[in-house]
């Protein structure tokens, strides 16, 4: 028994070993400790999705999860989407479709869109509509964010990947 | 936050007999757990995660007869499952709508019954709400547009759970984890209402946890609908909800089950309206009077008179849609 502890997990392609405090939530732990700082803090209780990361694939608030439960799995940050041959296909529809004002929003919705997106390449217009309704945006009205959305997967028809 | 001991059983008679330790409480996806620790509700000493120690399968069993959802399966997951959908539609319905995409991949089944109430008195430290140890319900005379319509005289929390009146409607079976050998339980004898104990929502005791969900197959001709109302139409608690689950017969209902979430301190089957509806055919006026019916004993508090309305559109539209009408 003890209140901090060691945990090792994938995070963005990397094997990371860290001791971390048994009351930290992954938010923290990959802000403030891993110092990863795109993810972003907004309600902080699984309201605004800000804080959208990808665990095992799967698209979680990192808010509402506690770091130890990261624990040897595979964890994918905003950091994490852009590879050697430059940004993904939905981070460039988001900068081309304008989906981005302020942008504290943003990271936690393009994660959110790209876990839709590898769930169902053929996403329809309801679907990223019902897809996106755990994170909030308080500037673009969303609609330029749907559009950037369906614009990546009418990319990922063409050839791309999510 | 107040540091506590983390452990993560490998097995359900370990993690029952770790949740058995003082301060102890159990997490599966800890959405709810975290929430209540960052509003400093709740202090646990030892947090017990039990991910190790249940397991997540959705199955056929007993030779095809039942389905089983082991505890730790997400919301996300029963949502998606076909097994799920082609024999408990209502179920699906129910979860599927439950608080936002990435919550649904946290949340278990398992933790949607166990969550506690999502009353802001009891949410906020700064109120010595009954259910938490203090000395009345602020609800009473407070800001209470969103809370129980029925069974709300000492306390008027609405139980939160989506799945329930789901699981009531179709009369689920839970498998109870504990010192010894796991047990049924009927989930009619699950929820624990105010004049019972007002500080619990459920039969748990210290030691034992929802290890499984078993519901039996319905014949082929049962129909079943779930329908809630929200003042969002996404990330939105529900205000009302209501699950049916229609057996016809020769001349009319064979049998009909009727259930309400989110009106309640507990959800609730109505045993009046059932009753009504048994050997009827079910037409418009028919739903409509058994949406009466449910409405027939509610104590609507200063703000949520709204709620009894909504019961009877809501049971009438529930009742229509299961019967294809």
């Amino acid at each position: 028994m003890s209140i901090t502890k060691a945990i090792s997990f994938t995070l963005n392609g990397q094997a990371t070993r860290i001791e971390v405090p048994v009351d930290m939530d992954a938010l923290t732990m990959i802000r403030d400790v891993l110092k990863l700082t795109g993810t972003k803090l907004g309600c902080g209780e699984g309201e605004c999705g800000a804080c959208t990361i990808l665990v095992d694939g799967t698209a979680v608030n990192s808010c509402l999860m506690f770091a130890v439960d990261c624990d040897g799995r595979e964890l994918t940050t905003i950091e994490g989407l852009a590879t050697p041959a430059g940004r993904s296909v939905l981070q460039r529809a988001f900068v081309e479709h304008g989906a981005v004002q302020c942008g504290f929003c943003t990271p936690g919705l393009v994660m959110q869109g790209t876990y839709l997106l590898r769930q169902n390449p053929g996403l329809t217009v309801a679907d990223i509509r019902r897809g996106i309704e755990g994170n909030l945006c308080r500037c673009t009205g969303y609609q330029k964010v749907i559009e950037a959305i369906a614009a990546a997967v009418h990319e990922i028809e063409k050839g791309d990947r999510a | 936050m107040k540091p506590f001991a983390y452990i993560r059983p490998g097995t359900l008679e370990d993690a029952a007999r770790q949740l058995g330790g003082r301060g102890a409480v159990g997490c599966a996806g800890g959405t709810d757990l975290l929430d209540r620790m960052k509003e400093r509700i709740e202090a646990p000493r030892i947090l017990v995660d039990l991910k190790g120690a249940l397991d997540a399968r959705i199955e056929l069993v007993d030779g095809g007869q039942a389905l089983r959802i082991g505890a730790a399966a997400t919301l996300a997951a029963v949502a998606g499952s076909p097994l799920v959908l082609k024999h408990f539609p209502a179920l699906v319905r129910a979860v599927e709508t439950a608080a936002t995409p990435q919550i649904r991949n946290l949340g278990t089944i398992g933790g949607n019954l166990c969550q506690r109430p999502r009353c802001w008195y009891f949410r906020a430290r700064d109120f010595e709400c009954m259910r938490r140890g203090g000395r009345g319900c602020y609800a009473q005379e407070g800001e209470n547009r969103y809370h129980a319509v029925f069974g709300n005289e000492l306390c008027a929390i609405t139980h939160p759970s989506n799945a329930a009146p789901a699981l009531l409607a179709y009369d689920a079976t839970l498998g109870l984890g504990g010192a010894g050998e796991t047990r049924r339980l009927s989930i009619h004898e699950f929820f624990v209402g105010c004049d019972e104990d007002v500080q619990r929502e459920n039969i748990l005791e210290a030691g034992t946890l929802v290890t499984e969900i078993r519901l039996a197959l319905p014949a082929a001709s049962v129909r079943a609908a779930y329908a809630e109302l929200k003042e969002k139409q996404s990330n939105d608690w529900a205000l009302v909800s209501v699950a049916v689950v229609l057996e016809p017969g020769d001349a009319g209902l064979r049998r009909a089950a009727v259930a309400l979430g989110h009106v309640a301190p507990v959800p609730m089957r109505m045993p009046e309206v059932e009753a009504y509806l048994e050997h009827k055919v079910l037409t418009p006026e028919v739903a409509a009077r058994a949406g009466e019916l449910a409405t027939a004993h509610a104590t609507p508090l200063a703000q949520n008179g709204y709620k009894v309305q909504l019961i009877r559109v809501l049971v009438k539209r529930a009742l229509l849609e299961a019967a294809g009408r």
